[in-house]
């Protein structure tokens, strides 16, 4: 009996430590309040991807420029910094069944997330299983799960050089009545809980806007198209195949970056276009890479002041440019001509830029 | 199927369970059953390879026990030869042949891969741990020092037990049979001590390994070349790296095994508290050392060849420098198969080399050592010789792991070069990007963690009977402690694998 008594007590410590730790640790987490905004009734677009979508398409703007099935596009950004392909499947699973009205996806590729391992970020609110459905949950278990470090898999938290400098304003943020009833004005308490706020406004509808650069250094990742993740890759083919059996239209697009990585040949740019260009064909599904088009349609330049760093993430003038040119492409008729074909076209396309 | 899954901790849960569930007679056949799964995981038609290996020494120590003559000596011979050659041959040709193809045909890994033939060859889960095994329980027949095992599925259970496939130990007959045939009942003490020797290794892997790790890598293979302290810094990130990987994941496997009451030999007995390499390497790795000195170095030292050669050398030199001049050829043989024993690659070559000629240096100049020691009045069982000794050995080893931290020997030299042009030091690969120094402060004193508890057990304290001995709630304050430890600062992304699964 004493041996049950304190298998128990330790039990029960560990559990309330847990508990306890996730509650201080752990980010608030946008994504529930934007599955809400995503599964209104009147929204019938959906924007998936990571960082660079979340600040590369306005929402707002593409509402002005686009029409869905007859209707005006409303749009919901559901793209979130380092969320994996994968869970984007589950989330884009998620609102479609909840909102049989989203006819409209579009998913921007991020190639810095295609490559490796695959990455799963406990306690940074990167995860699609809280929001999944009771077979969903099962079906995330045995294809994501189980294949994580137990660590991952049972505590969601990790302490990383910023996270124990937000537990107060995390506790602040998960008590306030507007997190817990998951209205979208929480989205800015929430930003200044993960660092968001230093550089980006949160505007509506996922969309964040940057205002502020940060100027840190990137290595160069060198793609190789030998070395994409299976497991992202499948996460990729489920959102087609959803898309496909749900008559929804996806279309995939490659936000800008600075050239100078274009122009990096570590980088392998070149293998990132090819790649994702013969990947959507394959899958029948357009795809515009905003590191090809033309100049005339979007002017880029060699510094970085379109940037708030040079990873890629738009400043919000930058940003408006580029959905405006994404919604020229949208409705032309043959959009493979707003941009280059070859990848010494589109670089020294842009002015000052000498091929290295 | 990682040991640090949680696919594997599910797996490790259901066997647990059953094993203590079942009568006594059925607990080996369930941990067959169990290892034979698990082997199956990876890849089913690694079983194929476990069950052939198993049954030629199987059917070799029978036949050695039929024919025990002195008349038979010569076709007990060729049988040990011929079962030696299949088992070798059938690990040479899984591991070794690709690699040595593709340095003579100068082809990269991901082209092999693309040659029909290269693509259809498996690498059977732990060929490099359990063809050393099984090798060691034919010889111990053929020489007596082992009865031949009569039941194969117990033979089988000793080649695949599951906890040991994936980085070792490496077990004897003799020790392991008597684990898991002995009488296993359930007692939460083996089970306590069990998850908190996992706990330890999990610290050991993910807190400090697997944190390490991306700095080695991005010092040693990203764009840039690294020079001067940069070098010096990669390798001792690398030491660290591979000492609490390493041992990490023997810590788990010993912890998974004490769960179901089998101890398994120790492996590391804190190495980096050595004075000299040779006590070194009789503390790392410590169940392939042995292995190699019982099965390579005395039967080598013992060979004819190996006679005559002393015999010719008598004649010039005296006794003693004789029996150094053996051991000193004797360890380089030994590390040159111990390297080859990691791969065909041309790094592990260079490796076993560097230490087997420092072993052979030292075995060669013991009596001028002796004399320089007595010269500056050197008293080793002072702290400060101690000391020295120590860091001396530290960095000898630190400079080996050069191999490890390039793709080609000749790389490793460049690097070596590199190492002294302090000038060109730049800790870019360091501090660039989301890893700061607050990471490295962490790593510090998780790194003081680790010294603190391997300076205990150098001392002789067990340090799981010491906590046992405290009152109920620091227990529970300590291990609640140390599983939020790991959680909050252990890696938390993806599986990282072992890296001793790779051999």
């Amino acid at each position: 009996m004493q041996t049950f008594k304190r298998i128990a007590i330790f039990l029960l410590a560990l559990i309330t430590v847990t508990y306890a730790f996730e509650f201080m640790i752990a980010q608030p987490s946008t994504l529930k309040i934007l599955i809400k905004e995503a599964e209104r009734e009147e929204v019938n677009t959906v924007i998936l991807g990571e960082s660079h979508a979340e600040t590369g398409l306005n929402p707002y703007a593409l509402g002005k420029g686009i029409t869905v099935k007859g209707q005006k596009c409303e749009a919901v950004s559901l793209a979130h910094r380092i969320l994996p392909v994968v869970d984007q499947y589950y989330l884009l699973k998620r609102v479609t069944d909840n909102n049989p009205n989203i006819k409209q996806v579009f998913f921007e590729i991020d190639p810095t997330y295609w490559q490796g391992k695959s990455m799963y970020y406990p306690g940074k609110d990167a995860s699609a299983f809280p929001f999944c459905s009771i077979p969903d949950k099962m079906d995330y278990f045995k294809n994501i799960l189980i294949k994580q470090n137990y660590n991952s898999a049972f505590f969601n938290y990790y302490i990383d050089k910023t996270s124990l400098f937000y537990v107060p304003q995390n506790i602040i943020c998960k008590l306030d009545p507007d997190y817990i009833e998951g209205n979208e004005k929480a989205i800015k308490k929430i930003y200044k809980t993960n660092g968001v706020s230093f550089n980006y406004k949160y505007v509506g509808k996922g969309y964040r806007q940057g205002v502020k650069r940060s100027g840190k250094k990137r290595l160069p990742k060198g793609f190789k198209a030998g070395a994409v993740n299976g497991q992202t890759l499948n996460g990729f083919d489920r959102i087609a195949d959803l898309c496909r059996k749900r008559d929804i239209n996806l279309v995939c697009f490659i936000s800008a970056i600075p050239v100078e990585r274009i122009r990096d040949k570590d980088e392998n740019y070149s293998a990132i276009h090819n790649y994702f260009d013969e990947l959507c064909k394959s899958k029948g599904v357009d795809f515009y890479d905003f590191n090809y088009i033309k100049t005339e349609y979007l002017k880029r330049s060699t510094d970085y002041k379109d940037f708030t760093d040079c990873d890629g993430h738009l400043m919000a003038n930058f940003s408006k440019k580029q959905t405006a040119a994404f919604i020229k492409a949208y409705n032309s008729k043959n959009y493979s001509d707003m941009f280059y074909k070859n990848y010494n076209d589109a670089v020294s396309a842009v002015k000052g830029v000498k091929l290295k | 199927m990682g040991i640090n899954t949680l696919a594997f901790l599910l797996f490790f849960v259901f066997g647990i369970t059953v094993f203590y569930l079942l009568p006594q007679r059925l607990k080996w056949p369930f941990l067959l059953l169990l290892s034979l799964s698990y082997i199956s995981f990876k890849d089913i038609r690694g079983i194929v390879f476990i069950v052939l290996s198993s049954l030629s020494v199987f059917l070799g120590g029978r036949l050695f026990e039929k024919r025990n003559e002195p008349k038979d000596a010569s076709f007990r011979k060729k049988i040990l030869i011929l079962t030696m050659i299949f088992n070798l041959g059938v690990l040479f040709f899984v591991k070794y042949v690709k690699p040595i193809y593709g340095a003579f045909s100068g082809k990269t890994p991901p082209e092999l891969d693309k040659i029909p033939f290269f693509d259809s060859i498996i690498i059977p889960l732990g060929i490099s741990y359990y063809t050393l095994q099984i090798l060691s329980y034919l010889l111990d027949v053929y020489w007596g020092r082992q009865k031949a095992e009569t039941n194969y599925g117990k033979l089988l259970l000793f080649t695949c037990y599951f906890p040991q496939m994936i980085q070792g130990p490496i077990s004897r007959y003799g020790a392991l049979s008597a684990e898991f045939f002995k009488e296993h009942r359930f007692k939460l003490h083996n089970l306590k001590f069990g998850l908190q020797l996992m706990l330890w290794g999990f610290f050991k892997k993910m807190v400090i390994a697997d944190k390490v790790g991306p700095y080695v890598q991005r010092i040693f293979f990203s764009h840039k070349e690294p020079y001067g302290l940069t070098v010096v810094l990669g390798l001792i990130f690398y030491g660290i790296q591979l000492y609490c990987d390493f041992s990490g994941g023997i810590d788990v496997i010993r912890g998974v095994s004490e769960c179901f009451d089998v101890k398994l030999a120790e492996n590391f007995r804190q190495p980096y508290f050595s004075r000299s390499l040779g006590e070194f390497w009789r503390r790392w790795h410590i169940t392939l050392g042995s292995w190699m000195k019982d099965y390579v170095f005395y039967p080598l030292s013992l060979s004819r060849p190996m006679a005559k050669f002393k015999k010719s050398l008598k004649k010039k030199v005296s006794r003693v420098t004789v029996n150094r001049i053996q051991i000193a050829i004797c360890d380089i043989v030994v590390f040159l198969l111990v390297g080859y024993w990691h791969g065909a690659e041309s790094i592990y070559w260079a490796w076993g080399l560097y230490n087997g000629i420092i072993l052979a240096i030292s075995a060669l100049l013991t009596d001028v050592y002796a004399g320089w020691r007595k010269k500056l009045g050197v008293d080793p069982k002072r702290k400060l010789w101690d000391n020295l000794f120590i860091a001396r050995t530290l960095v000898i080893v630190t400079v080996g792991w050069i191999f490890d931290c390039s793709k080609t020997a000749l790389g490793s030299l460049n690097l070596l070069k590199n190492a002294f042009i302090i000038s060109k030091t730049s800790f870019e690969p360091i501090v660039l990007n989301l890893v700061d120094w607050v990471e490295i402060a962490e790593l510090i004193i998780f790194c003081a963690i680790l010294f603190k508890v391997s300076r205990m057990k150098e001392r002789g304290v067990v340090v799981r009977e010491k906590i046992e001995a405290l009152p109920f709630a620091v227990q529970v304050i300590i291990w609640v402690g140390m599983i939020q430890l790991v959680a909050c600062f252990g890696r938390s992304s993806g599986e990282v694998g072992f890296m001793y699964a790779n051999f």
